[in-house]
């Protein structure tokens, strides 16, 4: 599995305009619907499903990222996203420290193995300084969507 | 002279090798199986990270099968990158003073599959 089989290419904010968490959280799936990869009707729930699973123990691991995810009905295929914000987000990381970037992933329901297969891809970039210090960095979508083409091609 | 040199550093990587044998390290380890539907998710990654952190002990986590892995056992990170499916088999190894008490209480959130339903 790589990066770009689940990131929704038009749904990567590199700009993020939330300035909190929750906003963030809200801002990401409803580009993922504008995208397509959701129903319009099904971003309240998910939004409220992602903001429950932050509140029973956060996704931000630390290093100045977050992986904030969830599985739900009315995802059909799993579909990721990724926000940058310049100024950095509360998440009550591990590491108490603010988060730069997210990457949000909803999962179909049923589909343990595929969920986990995406994490594993999802970390072992995300463990990579480099890649942590490039998505920082990258202030476009497109350049966003450059780094994860490399990523996937092993650069 | 050169010989006896040698003679003498191997001696002495010799008798240190032997005084590490004399004073081992405690360490235990345990089989284990993934029990929980979900496999080694987030949720459960950080539930073992959490518990392996209250002990002195270093941890390693060893994933068998097709896609064999290792992991820190106190790194989130690496834990879920193992990405161990349910049915995975696994082995957790500890070392250190506390090696035995960690191992216990580690290889009981497996077996409890990390107070899931399923």
């Amino acid at each position: 599995m790589k990066l770009r089989d689940f990131i929704v290419a038009d749904a990567v904010v590199a700009e993020l305009k939330a300035g909190d968490r929750d906003a963030a959280l809200r801002e990401l799936v409803t580009s993922l619907a504008t995208a397509g990869a959701l129903p319009a009707s099904a971003v309240e729930e998910v939004v409220a499903a992602l903001i429950k699973r932050e509140q029973n123990g956060s996704t931000g691991f630390g290093k100045g990222v977050a992986v904030p995810h969830v599985k739900h009905p009315a995802v059909k295929q799993m579909s990721g996203t990724i926000g940058r914000s310049a100024g950095g987000l509360d998440f009550a990381a591990l590491d108490h420290q603010p988060v730069y970037s997210i990457v949000l992933l909803l999962s179909p329901e049923n589909q343990p193995q595929q969920h986990l297969q995406a994490m594993n891809i999802v970390f072992s970039n995300l463990q990579k300084d480099m890649f942590r210090r490039f998505l920082r960095q990258s202030a476009t979508q497109a350049a966003i969507l450059e780094l994860l083409d490399e990523a996937d091609q092993g650069k | 002279m050169q010989n006896d040199e040698c003679r003498m550093m191997n001696s002495i990587l010799h008798s240190s090798f032997i005084i590490g044998h004399l004073i081992p390290m405690p360490s235990a380890s345990r089989d284990i199986v993934v029990l929980n539907k979900l496999g080694l998710h987030a949720r459960p990654a950080m539930q073992f990270v959490d518990v392996a952190n209250q002990f002195k002990s270093d941890i390693k986590v060893v994933k068998f099968g097709e896609e064999p892995g290792e992991a820190d056992g106190k790194s989130v990170m690496e834990m879920i990158i193992l990405a161990a499916t349910e049915g995975t088999k696994m082995q957790i190894n500890a070392t250190g003073d506390d090696a035995n008490d960690a191992i216990k209480k580690l290889g009981d959130l497996f077996d409890s599959k990390f107070g899931e339903d399923e």
